[in-house]
């Protein structure tokens, strides 16, 4: 009597997987074709931000107008624009362009740029770039460095550079390594000049070359982000389905081991 | 139930996001106001020519940001301020020379999110002393620190840059 309960016990577990398994089976199933184009999705894009350095994900941009446009990826509309001899300093949002080539600002807003006989020099609000005629950064001038504060102009006369800023205008030496104080005096400070459509065209094919890199597209797909917050539930769910596929699969798995092991007996 | 349970235990990862901060040490005006005791010299600009530009790039692997570095030089000594990418922002180095060999070595300006035990002295004292040998190398070792071996190939890069434009500001 003592031993019939396990039995008994064991019988009626046995009636009950039987039942259970074809609808654990259907179900495994069913969420194994669910869920397999989010396993592909999340695997390559796994595998590629893995190797993110070695594929330069984080160098390339998408230039595909369509991913541009869904990301919302538009071009600011403030547009400033200076001419100079060999073409335009330009700023669009906080990025600032020598003709096509982006210049390493800290994002200051762009007061104007001048050319000296040797240097293009471009100002912002919070500092001051010394390019070569090819665009070499030559000296990146800013506070921490001597540069007078908040300067609101530019200007040049006979060579020499001039600053107005909120502590009064000064002048630069020869080598702009030092500013001088001086007095108020009448100036060609340089003013923005008119964008035409074309530039404006220019620059926001620029603006937006730059503005998705594929490593973002990829961080974002495997999140789902790239379907917004309803994309990060549908990555969630699909997680959870995993892993209920996972539990599904490890028990059918068992109850496939026992059923073999009790033939066998 | 003599049947065995299954547990399988999930281990979830926290991500840890570390914030980015600029923090700024000391200004480059201070710290040469600093090196000679508030009366700092004229600042001078010396134009990495096609004669010193190669060595900066063996130095570098790379050629320097800018085409000039500032400096200060009053006898036989000089200050400067560079600039090198640690992981992926530039950082901000002050470094003294006085007599061929570095006096003072200090970090002003950390843009990493990561690796700035490299201002501490425990890690800035091996630099003192410390002058070039044959193939502008630094003539000891400098013990790393693990997690900031970036900035720390980026100090002695400096360090080797520094003393690498004092000889030639003193060949002049």
């Amino acid at each position: 009597m003592k031993n019939d309960r396990p039995e008994m016990l064991l019988k009626r577990e046995i009636k009950l997987g039987k039942s259970l398994k074809p609808v654990v089976l259907r179900w495994h199933r069913n969420i194994g074709m669910v869920t397999a184009v989010f396993v592909l999705i999340l695997a390559i894009s796994g595998i590629s931000l893995n190797h993110t350095e070695s594929l330069s994900l984080d160098e390339n941009f998408v230039d595909a107008p369509w991913l541009l446009d869904f990301y919302g990826i538009a071009a600011p509309d403030d547009i400033r624009a200076f001419p100079i001899p060999s073409g335009w300093i330009t700023q669009i949002g906080q990025r600032t362009f020598l003709n096509d080539q982006e210049l390493q600002s800290e994002g200051s807003m762009l007061l104007g740029a001048v050319i000296t006989s040797e240097l293009i020099i471009v100002a912002y609000e919070q500092e001051v770039l010394l390019l070569t005629v090819q665009g070499e950064l030559v000296d990146k001038l800013t506070a921490l460095a001597g540069l007078p504060k908040q300067i609101t102009a530019i200007a040049v006369e006979n060579d020499q550079v001039w600053i107005n800023t909120s502590e009064g205008v000064f002048s630069s030496d020869e080598a702009f390594l030092e500013w001088s104080k001086e007095d108020e005096k009448t100036l060609p400070w340089v003013s923005a000049a008119e964008v035409s459509t074309e530039l404006k065209q220019t620059l926001t094919a620029l603006y937006r070359g730059k503005g998705l890199s594929y490593e973002r597209v990829m961080l974002d797909l495997h999140s789902g982000r790239i379907l917004g917050q309803w994309g990060v539930w549908l990555m969630d769910t699909a997680a959870m389905l995993l892993i209920v596929m996972s539990l599904s699969g490890i028990w059918l798995w068992l109850r496939s081991n026992r059923k073999k092991s009790a033939r066998a007996k | 139930m003599k049947s065995k349970i299954l547990l399988i235990l999930f281990i979830l990862g926290l991500g840890v996001s570390i914030g980015e901060a600029a923090h700024v040490y000391q200004t480059p005006k201070a710290f040469v106001a600093d090196a000679f005791n508030g009366k700092p010299p004229k600042a001078k600009a010396l134009w990495l020519t096609r004669k010193i530009a190669p060595t900066i790039q063996q130095i570098l692997h790379h050629a320097y940001i800018k085409k000039r570095v500032r400096y200060w030089p009053k006898d036989h000594r000089s200050v400067w301020v560079l600039q090198e990418t640690g992981k992926e922002k530039l950082i901000t180095v002050g470094i003294v020379v006085d007599q061929a060999k570095i006096q003072q070595i200090k970090v002003l300006e950390f843009r990493e999110s990561r690796g700035d035990e490299i201002r501490h002295a425990f890690f800035t004292d091996q630099f003192i002393g410390a002058k070039l040998e044959k193939k502008s190398r630094l003539d000891r070792h400098i013990d790393g620190i693990s997690g900031a071996t970036l900035s720390v190939s980026a100090m002695k890069k400096l360090a080797r840059m520094a003393l690498y434009l004092d000889s030639v500001i003193h060949e002049k």
